[in-house]
């Protein structure tokens, strides 16, 4: 018999060839893809909260422009008039250079006409009285008393005698001993006006802990189990885009391994005799703490943490046994082994900032960790920052 | 109710639909698992993966076409990846020392049922059955079952020749029993 012959003969012998599979193979179809479906749904509504979450992040800042300096050159494009179109008669008074001195207190106006000096007065120090070579901010301050208070809502009321204005974020005091904010911003010419808001050292918030209240809707392993976790923690700011964050959470999940149907549930290594049925129930709970390296994603609401985790797990089984679905998720193996106990870890974190104010943040977060007992707990929830200022 | 409206109703996420598209194939797929699994709970755990796989995809077919061969190509690209999850090492096909096996030419006239032969099949080494499965009965020439496995084309006809020596042994003694 040649080759071909053989091929076709195992071919029609084989062709005709069926099995019927037992029922527990469609039941296994069945739960996974309602599994799927849940897992479907949760992304589902974790798409609108995120354009939510988006929107809301946005808003703020649309109804009160925020003057940063990422959005300086925009505003003064948008508002800063070019020297000509400021009158003359203000042009030569302001360019004729008369130097006064101010007292540098919450607030600095510094000023310079299109013909100022090519040095940038904000070469000053916190507390040390600030030459000005241009009078023109000093003129605004006694003119106007009323708005020398606060120049910036002086800037929002439009009551300012002069257009050609650009407004920068707050600046911290001891910060303006160089001229940085200027020179960081070329596109600033020299006639614009840029107001400075001095904040106090003292209330600098790189120097404040903040305390942060966490939970989550999570899943433990292979989504088997389902529970919540909660943390408590401090963190403190490394600088402008990093802190360090140490806390202390628990973990509580439970869940029926086996579907219900009323399986056999067999027993390794054999795994050849029935001896039950019914579901069997897990629970582990568990206390951890994940010192975490806390980041952000500089002008975006986007936040994320890496970091260690130690982790002392309690499972409703004990040390003495454990269940584990087999592949073909129907049937079940009992084995032992120690399920209670210390485990190291790490853990990664994602977030999304939904509110930012000078004491409260709110952030929608999901989390992924991992431990050499071979745990993964996978969360969404928020966390609650608190800044007592 | 016609294959295409099945086929929609199993995209929208019937599960009524889902299950009458199944018991029409997986009698005939569980049997092409059959064949390339090690024994019958890893077949059932193939075609397990595969109708997850045959529902999650459902909008890669094409309503023209026949349900069940596209079907019967993901049942044999699952068996596939279940072997290879169970990291059998494929690429040492290829130094496999030739005395293991020596290939020959007699071939016997099967005359089996298609049980007996699956059953014969199940038992072959993992590289024959694949190999057998692959292009005795599903018709991948050796060069396709070279890309599929990642192993030279000559391992393949190797493997499929040495396979089908071992049958032909086994399908003498078995006929010579039965007699």
């Amino acid at each position: 018999m040649d080759n071909d012959k053989f091929k076709k003969q195992s071919q029609e012998i084989l062709s005709s060839f069926t099995q019927d599979p037992p029922d527990q193979v469609w039941h296994a179809i069945n739960s996974r893809l309602d599994a799927r479906k849940k897992k479907r749904r949760i992304l589902l509504w974790l798409l609108p909260l995120s354009i939510l979450a988006g929107v809301i992040s946005i808003i703020p800042e649309q109804e009160t422009p925020k003057n940063t300096p990422n959005n300086l050159q925009s505003l003064q494009q948008q508002s800063a008039p070019k020297a000509d179109q400021l009158p003359a008669a203000e042009i030569a008074e302001h360019a004729s250079g008369q130097q006064e001195t101010t007292q540098l207190n919450d607030v600095t106006v510094q000023n310079h006409s299109n013909k100022a000096s090519e040095s940038y007065p904000v070469k000053t120090t916190a507390g040390k009285k600030h030459k000005l070579k241009e009078a023109y901010a000093d003129e605004l301050m006694q003119s106007e008393p009323e708005n020398t208070a606060n120049p910036i809502e002086a800037f929002q009321s439009e009551e300012l005698p002069f257009k050609a204005l650009s407004l920068v974020e707050p600046v911290w005091q001891s910060d303006i001993t160089s001229p940085k904010p200027i020179n960081r911003y070329p596109s600033v010419n020299k006639d614009t006006v840029i107001i400075l808001t001095c904040v106090p050292q003292k209330s600098k918030p790189g120097k404040l802990i903040s305390w942060h209240y966490s939970g989550a809707y999570s899943f433990h392993g292979t989504g088997d189990l389902e529970g919540m976790q909660l943390e408590w923690g401090f963190s403190k700011p490394i600088n402008r885009y990093f802190a360090f964050y140490n806390n202390v959470g628990v973990s509580l999940h439970g869940g029926s391994v086996v579907q219900p149907l009323n399986l056999n549930i067999l027993v390794g290594p054999s795994a050849a005799l029935p001896v039950g049925q019914g579901s069997v129930y897990e629970i582990t709970s568990a206390i951890q703490t994940a010192p975490t390296l806390l980041g952000s994603v500089p002008a975006t609401p986007l936040r994320f943490g890496v970091g260690g985790l130690v982790r002392y797990q309690f499972y409703s089984g004990g040390n003495g046994y454990g269940v584990q679905r087999n592949q073909n998720m129907q049937t079940f193996t009992l084995r032992g082994g120690n399920y209670n106990g210390l485990s190291l870890g790490y853990r990664v974190v994602v977030g999304l900032e939904l509110l930012n104010t000078k004491k409260n943040k709110l952030q929608f977060q999901a989390g992924f960790q991992n431990d050499t007992r071979g745990d993964v707990i996978t969360g969404l929830g928020l966390s609650w920052q608190y800044t007592k200022q | 109710m016609q294959n295409e409206e099945l086929i929609k109703a199993c995209r929208n996420g019937e599960r009524a639909a889902q299950k009458r598209l199944y018991d029409a194939y997986a009698p005939q797929m569980m049997g092409v698992c059959y064949r390339y699994a090690q024994s019958l709970q890893e077949a059932e755990d193939m075609l397990q993966d595969a109708f997850i796989r045959v529902f999650s995809n459902l909008d890669q077919f094409r309503s023209e076409g026949e349900p069940g061969a596209w079907i019967r190509r993901i049942v044999v690209n699952c068996a596939i990846n279940a072997i290879r999850k169970r990291k059998m090492q494929i690429s040492a096909w290829d130094n496999q020392p030739e005395e293991l096996h020596p290939i020959t030419d007699t071939d016997p006239e099967i005359k089996l049922g298609a049980k007996e032969l699956a059953d014969m099949i199940q038992k072959l080494p993992d590289g024959y059955r694949i190999v057998f499965n692959l292009h005795a009965v599903e018709g991948y020439t050796h060069e396709e079952i070279g890309k599929v496995l990642g192993i030279k084309p000559a391992s393949s006809r190797s493997q499929y020749l040495r396979a089908r020596a071992l049958l032909a042994k086994q399908v003498n003694l078995l006929q010579q029993k039965s007699k």
